[in-house]
């Protein structure tokens, strides 16, 4: 006869495989997929299909969906994969996606089964603590954060999870004698000086918390923790995509904290490294991003991203000539390189050598035509070099392809009044909202010399 | 002391009547009873909000929905004003029109748009609401993508576009908007929180796996505002001193506002919910000048140092301590922002208040806290609606998401009432804008919710009573006191609320103020702290009634 605890986890692997499928699992369903993200489901699903009692195939189509943000099929999945083998990793996981969608009773099930399996895994009794602080139980949170940090003293997020604890029930002198002693630890924890920031003003002392640098990335990895590494880890290529996307599409800090947690993992990759520099720089810590870019570099000196990252942050930083140098660097390795011959291209241009520059994009353009911002880039060059009948039509193109470079317009505008095509330098100008003065004067010579 | 009381029967508000002849039962509300009734149709209201979406997905699409419920034509009920957006990149005159209700009583609302000047061809954003020319009826403020508008109230529903004249136009992409007494000269400034600069010259494809191409954050654009102060020179002519003031070099992606004193000083501070980056505090400086501070006082960022997604803003003193509270909702994933005021800074007390796992898989935007159910606890209502695809589905709409509804249990915790939003069946649309107001004159509060892409939400309040009411109009030389404090005191409870009607999001509410007393049947005192900080007491007042207070002391 089953004892009442087999009937609970008996019931608990029953709800985590979301039924009790007769006919095994069923792979979740998605909507249209980009390309890359659908060659990465199929891969999955052919694997589940081929063993649909493997609980590891299942574990990875759950991070496959899991990595892309695909979280109630990466539920179902885990769910599966714990119906076929039970693992703690597996419930950790399934707590992990529970928690992103905002299911946290579901999470502490989850995660305390994960704890039952494994009880000395530090991170788990951190999400456990997380979990329990969201839902307003400080007391069980700071049982688990203290437990997390007793398991592993140099688990930061456990130290910052009791401070938020002490916070949360208005004690902050207990967070910042707690705080103090984990910044000793941690001095560059960006969550542990965040919360040091609030301790300070709830105690007061609202002038040392302005005192103190700019909150940076809030979610600092919060420690060791090998399952999670083993998520990143095979989902290496989709969190690389995602942490680009992040860091050019104007969110820096979710692109840092994702190569952080990678990196923090205990991964070691050349190319987030130099993502991660590159955030820094973004996020204005510079001197982060280079020691971030030497460490990258010291392991693999031609490394290709590295280097165009640093070229890249070389020339924001004004250092035109490093930065040249450095995509020279590059392209001798690398002649096909479009993106770096585009960027020496506009190095040259600004080092006032518009002959060498014209020769650069234009090669980079016959590499890789699509980008329009190097259309104009080599279509201002031209522009300066007086030669109009060649800028035209690059500009025009440029234009058309939604070109924001400055001055793109007005070189067009004098391309047309320097051929005789006074009636296009009109209407491109006059269809303008307001004129630069370039622009203007422009506009008065071609109403002064009708075609 | 100085006692002015005058019931507004007197001035023909029905509610006086009712409020004196309704004996308010106070049964605990059974369980899964719906708080509110959804009767826009019903009662008049047709207004569809389209955001005029083509293929491209561009950024302000997203983002808009608001309006205000105010009383246009000074008859003692609120009307309703319903802003449209309809394309970003169409010309106005091809564009569909806001919409004006008159609310005949009772909350019957007829579309008197035509012929009202109120007709606006911007692409809308909210609106604000105040007696700028100090004439006692209530000027509309329109903000808007591509310019916004200053409607001068000429009397009798009609009203006309001072816009040009005023220098009010403010010819950023505008989001919610506030009018305050910033310098206390007696006159309405107006506050503009602008988002950012936006032109279809700079629009983004940004994209979102499974769904592909999706709307950008802000933050793909780079391009962050100062928010805008016009300073009311009288005659309805305004000066822009956001430069003077200190704001023009304090940059951000405003969305919400709230005017408050947050130091207790007797001069309105504002704040501004930024979307992806910090929160602002402009603490008032008693000379024309602001100061941001909200790094320093706790309300920039959450307990975590994170900057999140600041979309509307609540406000209300909570844990009835006698200062404002602020409540700032967020996007999905993100939770929300209680920011309880301790006087001289805030702490983030939002894992406390049970509202956190609840509301952060949505994107939130609208949001107050009355006390709906008028048992002396500030319930919370939120509009959802998503900026992404959901991943989970409500509906044809992608964005749609349900609203939501907690129940004050005091002490800043909240649970949710069910079902959920408090409507039966759940209603699920892409909410943005939501005002608060009495429609009805019943003495609850009601809600209008605008829905981008869906039709509006007149959620009539039909909530089981646990307690009494209190209502007041607070008037100042004939105005409503915008910025003034109330402090109603009944037994060991006290309660404060400031006159306001800019909270929410893109939203101008009822300036009246309403009080839930719990089993109290009267206040047994009621002070108001004027702008500039004088006090003044009315004594003991009657519940379940409206009353008006009048200031008697000299104004400034």
């Amino acid at each position: 006869m089953p004892t009442p605890r087999l009937l609970s986890l008996a019931a608990l692997l029953a709800s985590a495989s979301g039924c009790g499928q007769e006919s095994g699992p069923v792979f979740p369903a998605t909507g249209p997929l980009d390309a890359e993200i659908e060659a990465s489901v199929a891969a999955a699903r052919a694997a589940v299909e081929k063993e649909p009692r493997s609980g590891p195939a299942w574990m990875a189509a759950g991070m496959t969906f899991e990595g892309n943000d695909l979280l109630a099929q990466a539920r179902d999945c885990y769910g599966s994969a714990l119906a076929a083998l039970e693992t703690p990793q597996g419930w950790y996981r399934r707590s992990v996606v529970e928690g992103k969608l905002g299911a946290l009773e579901d999470a502490v099930r989850s995660i305390r089964r994960a704890i039952e399996l494994v009880p000395d895994y530090a991170p788990s009794y951190w999400r456990l603590g997380g979990y329990l602080f969201d839902q307003g139980d400080f007391d069980g949170a700071r049982q688990a954060f203290q437990r997390s940090s007793d398991l592993d003293p140099q688990f930061a997020g456990a130290w910052a999870g009791l401070a938020r604890v002490e916070l949360a029930q208005g004690r902050p002198a207990e967070a910042l004698a707690l705080l103090e002693r984990a910044r000793a630890r941690f001095p560059e924890h960006a969550h542990l000086a965040n919360l040091m920031r609030t301790a300070l003003v709830e105690a007061g002392r609202g002038e040392e918390a302005g005192r103190m640098r700019p909150p940076a990335s809030a979610m600092s990895p919060p420690g060791k923790d090998p399952w999670q590494a083993e998520f990143w880890r095979y989902q290496g290529k989709p969190l690389m995509v995602r942490a680009r996307e992040k860091l050019e599409g104007g969110a820096p800090q979710e692109g840092v904290r994702l190569l952080e947690e990678w990196l923090a993992g205990g991964s070691v990759d050349p190319n987030a490294s130099a993502y991660l520099a590159w955030g820094y720089f973004l996020l204005g810590r510079a001197q982060d991003a280079r020691a971030t870019l030497a460490a990258a570099l010291a392991l693999d000196a031609d490394n290709a991203l590295a280097l165009a990252m640093l070229a890249k942050i070389q020339e924001s930083s004004a250092e035109t000539e490093q930065a040249l140098a450095t995509c020279e660097r590059i392209l001798g390795a690398d002649p096909s390189n479009g993106a770096i011959q585009a960027q020496r291209g506009r190095l040259l241009t600004k080092l006032a050598r518009p002959e060498e520059a014209v020769r650069a994009l234009a090669e980079a353009l016959a590499l890789d035509g699509r980008d329009p911002e190097v259309w104009a880039a080599l279509g201002l060059a031209q522009d300066a070099l007086r030669r109009w009948e060649e800028s035209r039509p690059t500009l025009e193109r440029a234009l058309r392809d939604g070109a924001r470079a400055a001055g793109v317009r007005a070189a067009l505008a004098r391309a047309y009044v320097e051929t005789g095509r006074a009636r296009e330098a009109r209407e491109l100008l006059e269809g303008a909202g307001s004129l630069t003065p370039d622009e203007q004067s422009l506009l008065a010579r071609a109403k002064g010399e009708p075609r | 002391m100085r006692t002015v009381l005058a019931c507004l029967a007197a001035t023909a508000l029905a509610a006086c009547d009712a409020g004196s002849t309704t004996e308010p039962t106070a049964p605990a509300a059974a369980a899964g009873e719906a708080w509110f009734v959804n009767e826009a149709t019903a009662r008049g209201i047709a207004f569809r909000h389209t955001t005029g979406h083509a293929s491209r997905y561009l950024f302000p699409e997203i983002v808009c929905g608001g309006g205000a419920l105010f009383d246009m034509d000074e008859d003692g009920d609120l009307d309703a004003y319903l802003v449209q957006s309809d394309g970003a990149t169409k010309a106005r005159a091809e564009r569909a029109s806001n919409r004006l209700y008159q609310n005949g009583g009772g909350a019957r609302f007829t579309d008197v748009t035509s012929g009202s000047g109120t007709e606006g061809h911007g692409f809308g954003m909210g609106a604000a609401t105040g007696d700028a020319d100090g004439d006692g009826d209530l000027e509309l403020y329109v903000t808007n993508l591509d310019g916004n508008a200053l409607l001068r109230n000429e009397g009798g529903g009609r009203f006309s576009d001072v816009t040009a004249s005023s220098g009010t136009a403010v010819n950023l992409w505008s989001s919610s908007a506030g009018f305050l007494d910033h310098d206390l000269d007696g006159d309405l400034d107006l506050f503009v929180v602008n988002y950012i600069y936006w032109s279809e010259a700079f629009e983004r494809t940004c994209y979102a796996p499974p769904h592909g191409e999706t709307y950008c954050g802000p933050k793909a654009y780079d391009r962050p505002t100062p928010d805008t102060l016009l300073r009311n020179d009288g005659d309805l002519v305004f000066t822009d001193v956001t430069r003077a003031a200190g704001l023009a070099e304090v940059l951000g992606n405003g969305l919400g506002i709230a005017c408050l004193d947050a130091d207790l000083d007797g001069w309105t501070d504002v704040f501004v919910a930024n979307d992806a980056s910090p929160n602002h505090l402009f603490v008032n400086q008693h000379d024309g000048t602001f100061v941001d501070r909200a790094s320093l006082v706790g309300c920039a960022a959450d307990q975590d140092g994170m900057v999140k997604a600041g979309m509307g803003v609540g406000v209300a003193d909570v844990d009835e301590d006698g200062d404002e509270d602020l409540f700032v909702v967020n996007m999905q994933n993100e939770p929300d922002s209680f920011f309880r005021n301790e006087g001289s800074y805030f702490v983030d007390r939002t894992a406390a208040s049970g509202v956190k796992p609840i509301t952060r898989p949505m994107t939130r935007f609208g949001v107050g806290f009355h006390d709906f159910d008028q048992d002396g606890l500030f319930d919370l209502y939120v509009a959802n609606g998503n900026i992404l695809h959901s991943y989970k589905s409500y509906g044809p709409d992608p964005f749609a998401e349900p609203n939501m509804l907690f129940r004050g249990l005091g002490a800043g915790r909240f649970a949710e009432v069910e079902p959920r939003g408090g409507t039966s069946p759940t209603e699920a649309h892409t909410s943005r804008g939501a005002a608060f107001g009495d429609v009805d004159n019943d003495g609850d509060v009601d809600i209008l919710v605008v829905n981008k892409d869906g039709p509006t939400y007149l959620l009539v309040n039909e909530a089981a009573k646990r307690g009494h009411w209190l209502g007041l109009r607070v008037l100042e030389r004939g105005r409503d006191a915008i910025g003034a404090t109330v402090e109603v005191r009944a037994g060991k409870r006290t309660w404060t609320r400031g006159v306001r009607s800019a909270y929410s999001y893109c939203a101008a509410n009822d300036l009246r103020v309403h009080f839930g007393l719990g089993e109290a049947r009267a206040a047994d005192e009621v002070r108001v702290r004027w702008p500039g900080g004088e006090q003044e007491s009315f004594g003991a007042l009657a519940g379940d009634r409206y009353w008006t207070l009048e200031r008697s002391a000299p104004a400034r």
